[in-house]
């Protein structure tokens, strides 16, 4: 196992130096010159310009700036915003914890709603119940979650004033307002996901209980309780392991809009004001954690399908 | 990237064209001294405007306590872990430094400069010194006065930013007593009424020594208590001379998105009065627990022409575009009916500078005058031109289909060209790429100056788009930015809306409305939504008991 993850994390280092790069080549692609911006704009001197360029290193190669980049990255330093008065690394680390409360909740929310859901159908396929989750689970993946966010904002907060529709208070502020303040963002965020992971548990239960083993263990005598949840369903999560990897690396990600919907300052709206702006070494910090992040999901997942199926720690 | 996020960059843009004429050079002309002072800002009622109006706060009880919770979109609004207007990217930044910080000048409503900090001043027109006298007693929150040394010390402080482009100009400042400094002006671009102008704003504004730019210390009616990413805290300032006017105790900064958002935190009870998109109209009106203002801004739509290209460097041609465009429709598509439409660059309410002889001289839509006017020109089958339009903004991209197909009745072929906000900037004004460009413009108080950037000889915008020299028009230019007699800048700018209207310099087409709402069992007073996004008026009203 231990060289297994060696391995994996080895093969972490190519691919991040490939999304860092694109994403570097890209951001400079993006019209607009910050350089200028900082200098006063249209009636800017050039002198101011080409000095600010050279103060922020915008006037070397492609290369030059990568490179110079990457090795203050690999000492830990992800340099200072262009325009935010702070470096990268703490911009991060102040919105990080909020960016993470909320995947966390939301990925929580989706486990919650989608394994019992899935269990639900896929012990009684065919059922009255098995259509109900099943026309439930199809409306969950049909709605967009800003869509989502909206309704339960005009419900919750606008209409019966049960809950916050915008803000975020600290966890070590006060608990209980730290969770009615991310309530609705979890659900709007969890909904979708929990709906797919819902329908995957379903179709893999099915699977699951048409097997062989799931026969004999029945004809053996084994309580139909003992038969779901110890035997049929360990083999139906294998395959719910990789959404949930998905999952939760993408609502990392991906809370972009439920941070805007939500009035949340996390890492979103962070890296979607310094796109506009054009601050890359924001944009390079936060694509560096995300990738990071999906890396390591990923990694965690191979690991959790060695531990649920033997067969693939051997492989 | 947000609609919001990129309108914040468009008007980053015009906000940059509109202060390049600031170090656009004049040419000088002989003058009389110009001198004026007078009394603290006065509390103006609401405005209301076509059927919109107001909706105002009956009753209630002053809470000497009271904390108003005003919504605003941070990241597009504020500059991020600053409160030095130094180091300010944005405009909007006023809002909150504005209450902090005191400005050596103001504005009134109608656009008039009166005194801030500085209760006169005395300059030779086009000379190369101003002199300032300031307010007697004013003292920064720390205690410290407001005198000729501290107003030296934050002018040298904010002059160090190329940011704060209109103090490039000062060559240097001697305090002649504590309350009376002079500025000396470079020769080459002597341009006292400008200075005083551009010290309405973020380059006016003045800083105690102490002030760091995050424990900002001035002389405005509040102070900063706290600030994060989603909450600013400005407590009242006692010391402050303004205290008086401003009712909350504390103003709490909330962070929301614009837009429904903002709307929906109103009606949830997150916030107690935010500024709104006219598209939300309709929801605040049908909420009778929600009080609303809608006053026109100085913000219009227009399309600028490059004058110095073919086919619209023709005045017929551009006479055309002007009678091409409905201008009610797009008022009433793209702005809910809440703009004003307008051919001319000064908004009503600028009453110094608007001419209501211009207005509606070429309202209505009328495409058979447009192919007349073509015909006339040497273009019987019409003409074709390219315009550009901000990318991902949904009011120009809605705006611009309307555009292309009322033009087309009147043989008038528009290609669209949309370019990032971002790049607007160097693609249309620095490349020359294109030959027109919708967008929402700000009409400055500095009437004569505006239109000289956009139209005279030497004006920033027009050295890249073109022109208008010699003759009455650039005479009129120049005089107008030598006074600040309010009589003879009345002449002055309303002779140049007209010229610029004849010569279809440009293509006005609807002042924007700005709006603001509040709720009523919060809120009492008259509120008032004010003429600039980034100027909204904390003034006239009170949190109730």
């Amino acid at each position: 196992m231990g060289s297994f993850i060696a391995r994996r994390l080895l093969a972490m280092v190519p691919l991040l130096f490939i999304i860092t790069f694109a994403v570097y080549a890209l951001v400079l692609l993006v019209p607009g010159d910050p350089a200028r911006t900082l200098a006063g704009g249209l009636h800017a001197d050039p002198a101011e310009i080409v000095r600010i360029r050279h103060q922020l290193h915008l006037d070397q190669p492609l290369l030059a700036q990568y490179w110079r980049w990457l090795t203050h990255a690999l000492r830990g330093d992800l340099g200072q915003s262009l325009f935010q008065h702070e470096s990268v690394a703490h911009g991060i680390a102040t919105r990080l914890p909020l960016t993470l409360s909320l995947a966390i909740g939301g990925f929580a929310v989706s486990i919650l709603i989608g394994l019992p859901l899935g269990i639900l159908a896929g012990t009684r396929p065919g059922t009255a119940v098995d259509r109900s989750a099943t026309t439930a689970s199809s409306a969950g993946i049909a709605m967009p979650d800003f869509w989502v966010a909206i309704i339960l904002v005009v419900a919750f907060a606008v209409k019966l004033h049960w809950l916050p529709d915008i803000g975020y208070v600290k966890l070590s502020t006060s608990p209980l307002q730290w969770a009615k303040h991310l309530l609705l963002p979890w659900i709007a965020l969890g909904l979708g996901g929990g709906a797919t992971l819902a329908r995957q548990v379903r179709g893999s239960l099915i699977d699951a209980l048409d097997q062989d083993y799931v026969r004999t263990a029945r004809a053996m005598g084994i309580a139909e309780r003992r038969v779901v949840w110890q035997l049929a369903l360990k083999n139906a999560l294998t395959p719910a392991m990789t959404i949930l990897g998905i999952q939760f690396a993408y609502l990392l990600g991906g809370t972009v809009i439920i941070e805007q919907i939500f009035s949340i300052p996390g890492l979103g709206e962070y890296i979607l004001s310094a796109i506009d702006s054009k601050d890359l070494p924001i944009v390079q910090g936060v694509v560096l954690l995300t990738a990071v992040v999906f890396v390591v999901v990923n990694l965690f997942v191979d690991i959790m399908y060695g531990v649920l199926n033997p067969k693939v720690r051997v492989s | 990237m947000s609609a919001r996020s990129r309108l914040v960059t468009i008007a980053l843009v015009v906000a940059t064209l509109a202060a390049a004429c600031s170090s656009g050079a004049k040419k000088p002309t002989s003058g009389t001294t110009a001198t004026t002072g007078g009394s603290a800002v006065s509390v103006t009622p609401p405005t209301t405007i076509g059927k919109y109006g107001t909706r105002v706060s009956p009753g209630g009880t002053p809470d000497p306590n009271g904390v108003l919770r005003f919504g605003v979109d941070f990241p597009n609004v504020f500059s991020a872990n600053t409160f030095d207007p130094a180091a300010s990217l944005n405009s909007c930044d006023k809002i909150d430094q504005g209450l902090i910080f005191d400005t050596l000048t103001t504005l009134s409503p109608s656009g008039e400069l009166q005194p801030g900090l500085a209760q006169s001043w005395e300059f030779q027109p086009y000379g190369t010194s101003l002199t300032l006298h300031l307010r007697p007693n004013a003292k920064f929150s720390d205690g410290t006065p407001v005198d000729a040394n501290a107003v030296k010390a934050s002018i040298l402080h904010l002059k160090t930013s190329p940011l704060r482009t209109s103090l490039a100009v000062i060559t240097g400042i001697d305090v002649i007593d504590p309350l009376t400094l002079q500025i000396h002006l470079s020769p080459q671009d002597p341009t006292p009424a400008d200075l005083l102008y551009a010290f309405n704003d973020l380059d006016g504004m003045v800083l105690a020594p102490s002030s760091t730019p995050t424990h900002p210390v001035g002389s405005g009616p509040y102070t900063l208590a706290s600030a994060d990413n989603s909450r600013m805290v400005l407590k009242k300032n006692p010391s402050s001379l303004d205290a008086p006017n401003y009712q909350p105790a504390e103003i709490d900064f909330v962070n929301v998105g614009t837009g429904p958002p903002s709307v929906a935190a109103l009606k949830a009870g997150s916030i107690d009065m935010t500024q709104f998109m006219p598209e939300s109209l309709p929801v605040v009106k049908a909420d009778p627990s929600l009080g609303y203002n809608v006053r026109p801004s100085h913000e219009y739509l227009t399309i600028e022409f490059r004058l110095d290209t073919a086919p619209v460097n023709n005045q017929l041609v551009r006479q055309a575009i002007n009678y091409a465009i409905d201008r009610n429709e797009i008022n009433n598509v793209i702005l809910g009916g809440t703009g004003i439409v307008t051919d001319e660059v000064y908004a009503p309410d600028q009453t110094i500078a608007f001419n209501p002889s211009v207005a509606n001289e070429y309202i209505p839509y009328n495409p058979d005058k447009a192919k007349q006017l073509l015909a006339q020109a040497g273009f019987p089958n019409g003409i074709s031109f390219s315009l550009v339009i901000p990318g991902g903004i949904t009011m120009s991209e809605r705006e611009a289909p309307l555009l292309q197909n009322e033009m087309a009745k009147a043989g008038i072929t528009v290609k669209i060209v949309s370019v990032d906000p971002s790049a607007l900037l160097t693609s249309f004004y620095l490349h020359k790429e294109n030959d027109a460009i919708a967008l929402p413009y700000p009409a400055e108080e500095e009437y004569a100056r505006e239109v000289y950037d956009k139209y005279g000889a030497l004006g920033y915008t027009s050295k890249l788009t073109g022109s208008v020299q010699g003759g009455q028009y650039e005479q009129l230019m120049i005089q107008g930015q030598g006074t600040l007699d309010p009589a003879t800048l009345k002449t002055i700018s309303q002779q140049l809306a007209q010229i610029t209207a004849d010569k279809a310099l440009e293509a006005p087409i609807a002042f924007e409305a700005q709006l603001l709402a509040w709720n009523y069992s919060k809120i009492g007073g008259n509120p008032n939504a004010g003429s600039d996004p980034c100027r909204p008026d904390f003034q006239g009203f009170f949190i109730k008991k």
